[in-house]
């Protein structure tokens, strides 16, 4: 527990590539002050691995949307910092973050659709990370990029709605489309903030279900937070609980028991602390052990 | 105890004491208010004695009028053509100014603190600034003619069309701009890919609701100069004709009902279509797209002429068309129009530095009469405007012919100009003071009991559902669940109505209703310039200490 803590970084670069490689996105003794006391983050230090699923669990306010929002540099954090890609998010300018956003698809809780504005339009917005200038209609998008984005929405499953407005759809489609507009960046991470969230369940599982389906195809490293439990366990290779802006469960879903499960209960809802102790979190830790010796390189800087 | 359980302990904070709200300034203010009220009506000598005891000059007025002497219809045609022409131009032109500066004024799509305040700033100036003052300016610099109003009208405009767009674009969901952030879009792509199509309905309602209001101030702009029917009414009153008079202003009453009738008619099917589903097929679609399913299949890029598409392109056509023909049915002078800028400092230099010829005294003593009867204006306008428009709410009265009633009164109530009532009032009561107030009292009704009618019925109906489910009699519901939850917009609209009173006040002046219009009109006459800019000086700054009164009142009542 001490020695994750400290924060000795990796010093030579083959060594930082090499965390990089492994590590889609790291966070390093994290903390936002948002004034008056508050703590958004209270020192998170995470390491997110490339192409694997990992869910942030947590009530509302215990600093899931904004750990992902540190991820895609629409939060700077107090002190500590966020690595994404490969790059520091904090010493990037404004053309770079830019292009690091592009790499990072977002699906949001209230979808964040342009409501009256054509599916398939929606989904060409995708693209506009990498075309320059404004688009105010349709056909101001190049030709390719209407093609690309109307594979993506036979992708899931809604080409057919193309030329409908976006607000006629019901929410699990929104949803879809929404997926569909984070695929037309060919994103490498993903992050989905309470995607499921306004959803009823069947809409829900099928959402998670593209999700899952998607990240294994596409080798994507998904952040996602729900709140949930049994849908995080369903569908993460990994739960982070979340309270009060600290990192108080973290440990891979294989294998877990009925027991555990309501152990993650508890600790995410806070009812319960004593249950799940430092103990065994660290077992957990030790369980995610790296086996090479330069993840355990990685260790030592401190990404869990 | 593990150490992540001892992090996780919550810091203890001792609820704290809310700060007692300013409830007794609240009240001390509110009944200044009140008291400066009921006093303005006082020392104006408004009484129902007063009233009565001009009903005699009414008869007369009625007898002076008729026959009304109608123009013949061609010339009517022509007339109405060109009111409509400039107030067209007029709007159209305040719309494209107001964009970038809504655009600088919202906070979403603002491009720096400095210019968001500039940007305000000349919101709040466009609208401090009467257009009557501003059309005496621009007639000064590019001469008689319609080219003076209608840059009169559309920057004063840019006060209310630009605050509402800024406004609009706050209110605005935040996430479809977010998104195309977070996808590593420019702010141009953000701003033009999430608002446009979202904020079109709105951006058309407000400037369909301007153009109401343009077409009533175009006809007291004809008073100092600019064309249309207001020009034939002022030429016609001043040969003291009051039967072609009369007939022109039934024209333009009618005009007004109107056109506020298809303006309001053109909103609620904007307001309609928002959500409504386009999907599915209509004779259009059948006949622009003939064997055409939307699918990955065939790979079709372009979108198929759906009803909303033709009518976006039948829109814009529409509306180039009107632009065109506008322009060229009020002859915009380009020549006088570079002119009239060339000259623009020498024009300047005319109106500075600001003078009080000599006579501040009596300068201030008709501001007061102005602000005197504005505020009596908005006392009366309030009393007889609330009971209405709480009336007229269909939440509060169940009855539909009831309410419907209230609702047509309100709309013929505010089809008629203020200019209109003004003249009347004036040849009633006659010149002075009274006229002025009792015209902006009625015209009240027509603003305020639609905000007010508006405002109730947009409380919320689950807590009444909830308040019934007490057992709550109806007038319990009434009082502490829908005036309650109104009570902040009732305020909110009082004090709007107050601000524009002073504004109209000023201009009613010009026509004989009194206050410091008139000397403004006469300070033009004559030239006086500088006169002319230091009792704009003086309106700007009471419309500013009414502005930041109303906005102080708006956060106290909540």
């Amino acid at each position: 527990m001490t020695d994750s803590h400290s924060a000795s970084r990796p010093t030579t670069p083959e060594l930082q590539r090499e965390i990089d490689r492994i590590y889609a996105v790291q966070l390093d003794h994290v903390t936002k002050d948002f004034g008056g006391g508050v703590l958004g983050l209270d020192d998170v230090n995470l390491g997110f691995r490339t192409g694997r699923i990992s869910v942030l669990l947590g009530l509302s306010g215990s600093g899931k949307s904004t750990l992902l929002r540190h991820i895609n540099g629409l939060h700077t954090p107090a002190s500590g910092r966020v690595r994404v890609l490969g790059q520091d998010m904090d010493k990037l300018r404004r053309s770079e973050l830019k292009s690091v956003r592009r790499d990072i698809g977002v699906i949001f809780q209230s979808f964040n659709l342009v409501g009256p504005m054509s599916v398939l339009e929606n989904v060409c917005a995708g693209a506009l990370g990498s075309l320059r200038g404004p688009r105010i209609t349709l056909m101001m998008y190049p030709k390719a990029v209407r093609r690309g984005a109307l594979e993506k929405l036979d992708r899931v499953g809604l080409a057919d709605r193309a030329y409908q407005r976006a607000d006629t759809l019901s929410g699990g489609q929104q949803q879809r489309v929404a997926i569909a507009r984070a695929l037309m960046q060919q994103p490498k991470v993903l992050l989905a903030d309470e995607p499921v969230a306004s959803l009823d369940p069947v809409s829900a599982h099928d959402v998670i279900d593209l999700l899952r389906q998607i990240s294994a195809e596409d080798d994507l490293t998904v952040i996602a937070s729900l709140h949930q439990v049994e849908l995080a366990i369903d569908f993460a290779d990994r739960i982070i609980g979340l309270r009060t802006g600290q990192v108080v469960l973290d440990r891979a879903t294989a294998g877990l028991s009925a027991e555990e499960t309501s152990q993650i209960y508890s600790s995410v809802s806070g009812t319960d602390i004593a249950e799940v102790g430092s103990s065994d979190d660290a077992n957990i830790a030790r369980a995610q052990m790296p086996k090479t010796g330069t993840e355990a390189a990685a260790r030592v800087g401190a990404y869990r | 105890m593990s150490l992540v359980a001892d992090r996780a302990a919550p810091a203890v904070v001792a609820p704290q004491r809310p700060r007692p709200s300013g409830n007794s300034t609240l009240a001390a203010i509110v009944l200044i208010c009140l008291a400066a009220g009921a006093w303005s009506v006082w020392s104006l000598g408004i009484d129902l004695a007063t009233i009565a005891s001009s009903f005699d000059n009414a008869v007369g007025f009625f007898s002076r009028i008729v026959p009304l002497d109608f123009p013949e219809f061609g010339q009517t045609v022509s007339l109405v053509v060109e009111t409509l022409a400039i107030v067209f131009l007029a709007t159209l032109l305040s719309v494209v100014l107001s964009i970038p500066v809504a655009l600088f004024a919202a906070r979403p799509t603002r491009m720096g603190r400095g210019s968001q305040w500039t940007a305000r700033t000349l919101i709040v100036f466009a609208r401090a600034i009467p257009d009557l003052v501003l059309a005496i300016v621009f007639l000064r610099m590019f001469g008689l003619g319609a080219t003076a109003g209608i840059i009169a009208m559309g920057i004063h405009s840019v006060g209310m069309i630009g605050k509402l767009y800024a406004d609009a674009i706050e209110e605005l969901d935040d996430g479809p701009r977010e998104s195309i952030e977070a996808l590593g879009g420019s702010r141009s792509q953000q701003i033009l890919t999430a608002i446009p199509q979202t904020l079109m309905p709105q951006l058309i309602a407000t400037a369909l609701h301007r153009f109401d209001i343009n077409l009533r101030t175009s006809v007291l702009l004809g008073y100092v100069g600019v064309g249309g029917i207001g020009l034939a009414i002022a030429d016609s009153l001043r040969t003291l004709d009051y039967q072609r008079g009369m007939a022109l202003a039934v024209i333009v009453l009618i005009l007004c009902i109107v056109i506020e009738l298809v303006s309001g008619s053109i909103r609620a099917a904007l307001m309609a279509s928002t959500g409504a589903k386009i999907n599915g097929g209509t004779w259009v679609d059948r006949m622009f797209n003939r064997g055409r399913t939307p699918g990955v299949g065939d790979l079709i890029l372009t979108p198929p002429w759906s009803v909303a598409r033709f009518r976006r392109f039948a829109s814009a056509a529409v509306l180039i068309v009107l632009t065109i023909a506008a322009l060229w049915r009020v002859d915009v002078s380009w020549s006088a129009l570079v002119a009239g800028l060339a000259d623009l400092p020498q024009t300047v230099s005319l109106f500075f530095p600001p003078s009080t010829g000599g006579t501040l005294g009596n300068l201030v003593e008709q501001l007061l009469v102005t602000i005197q009867i504005s505020l009596a204006a908005t006392f009366i306008g309030a009393i007889l405007a609330v009971p209405i428009g709480v009336l007229a709410a269909r939440n509060v009265v169940a009855n539909r012919a009831v309410h419907k009633s209230f609702r047509v009164l309100i709309v013929v109530v505010r089809g008629i100009p203020e200019l209109i009532l003004a003249i009347i009032f004036v040849v009633i009561s006659g010149l002075g003071e009274v006229a002025g107030t009792l015209a902006l009292a009625i015209g009240a009704i027509g603003l305020l009991s639609k905000l007010i009618a508006d405002s109730v019925e947009e409380t919320d109906l689950q807590v009444q559902e909830a308040m019934r489910t007490t057992g709550a009699g109806e007038a319990q519901v009434f009082f502490s669940a829908t005036l309650r939850q109104a009570a902040p917009a009732f305020v909110a609209h009082i004090m709007y109505l107050l601000d524009t009173n002073i504004r109209s006040a000023t201009l009613l002046g010009v026509v004989g209703a009194g206050g410091i219009g008139f000397l403004l009109l006469n300070a033009s006459r004559v030239n006086q310039f500088d006169v002319l800019t230091m009792v704009l000086i003086l309106m700007v700054a009471v419309v500013l200490l009414v502005e930041a009164l109303s906005m102080w009142l708006r956060r106290a009542v909540r």
